[in-house]
């Protein structure tokens, strides 16, 4: 059942809610890291002491148990901390009705490029080569920081009547009135 | 039987896992049916999914959110299949392997079950308690029986994707011949 609804459109907006399908690779990564840093603080912190063995290598130096230890580590590690990682993220326009028709590069690089910002690189490296860079041969703007987005965003939020509806600040009003 | 061991950890993480995917499928069920807009949006998600290609093997993959995305996905895949019939083969040939952390007398541990479980389901809780280590095992290859299944649709699309392939090059192949 679970993997009939994961077949679902990663395109789904945001506003729509979470589905199951959507919450499936984030069970999946919390997974797989979980079963790493058990492998990690079983076998791989050993390594870094003097007396401690790993836990799951067996003493009677069998090879191939050897082997499969380390080889389940090495493709851990790739599935677990890699391709998360390195995994380019799927375009979801803020507003499905007015979707970017190049998405902007901060919104589907990767999370590890997003981190250390190398979804840059090649304007960088453009401008390196040429003495200006054209306004066309900037990158796109994404569209989680349009005006039109933001104001539909904050507006909502920062309208007095949705403050007054809040329930803490009713209850901050009824403390400050008792 | 120690169920504080780090190597059951895998284990009671699927578990949780499995218990609040459950959980949030219940809730997904019993929730109002969604909206009207949500429904044409969700909708035009789908026509702008089949238009992106012309056949099967595109819409599969526009489906995942491209070629670089899906890549990644069948890799994942790939990888937790590996990860699977390495812990079962683990499983196989270590079973009369000593590992350092089992105890001199972890072969008479048997001598002292635990009664309450041994209870409950005395012929189960007795071969966990005789193959501490085996049992230890097989709860991480269930894990990676969760995570294989968590990646099948990625695996279906991958071989829908292959047999597409497939019959494109067949025909080219018979003509050639």
């Amino acid at each position: 059942m679970l993997c009939l609804r994961a077949n679902s459109s990663p395109e789904r907006s945001k506003s729509s809610g979470s589905p199951t399908s959507s919450w499936l690779p984030i069970h999946l990564n919390c997974l797989l890291l979980g079963t790493f840093v058990v492998y990690c603080i079983r076998d791989l912190y050993p390594l870094c002491t003097y007396q401690l063995p790993p836990l799951d290598a067996p003493t009677s130096r069998d090879p191939i148990l050897v082997y499969l230890l380390w080889t389940t580590i090495s493709i851990l590690f790739v599935v677990a901390i890699v391709i998360p990682l390195g995994m380019p993220r799927a375009y979801i326009p803020i507003n499905p009705d007015d979707p970017s028709e190049v998405p902007a590069p901060e919104q589907v690089c990767s999370i590890f490029s997003f981190f250390i910002w190398s979804f840059l690189d090649p304007m960088v490296f453009l401008a390196y080569r040429n003495s200006h860079l054209t306004r066309d041969q900037l990158p796109i703007l994404a569209d989680s920081n349009k005006a039109v987005n933001l104001r539909a965003k904050i507006f909502p939020v920062s309208d007095i009547t949705y403050l007054l509806r809040t329930p803490i600040f009713m209850f901050y009003v009824r403390r400050t009135a008792s | 039987m120690d169920y504080s061991d780090t190597l059951l950890v895998p284990w009671y993480l699927a578990w949780c896992s499995i218990a609040i995917l459950i959980l949030h499928f219940c809730y997904e069920f019993i929730r109002p049916k969604y909206s009207t807009t949500q429904a044409r949006e969700d909708g035009q998600n789908g026509l702008d999914a089949q238009r992106s290609g012309d056949g099967r093997f595109q819409n599969c993959v526009a489906a995942h959110g491209g070629v670089r995305i899906f890549a990644f996905k069948v890799a994942r895949s790939v990888c937790c299949t590996l990860l699977l019939g390495l812990s079962v083969a683990t499983l196989l040939i270590g079973r009369s392997a000593v590992y350092p952390g089992d105890r001199p007398d972890a072969l008479n541990h048997y001598r002292e079950p635990n009664q309450v479980l041994m209870n409950l389901i005395p012929n189960v809780s007795r071969w966990v308690e005789e193959n501490k280590r085996d049992f230890m095992q097989s709860t991480v290859c269930v894990t990676f029986v969760s995570v294989v299944d968590f990646s099948a649709p990625v695996i279906a699309n991958a071989c829908a994707v292959i047999r597409e392939l497939a019959l494109y090059a067949l025909p080219s192949r018979q003509l050639l011949a």
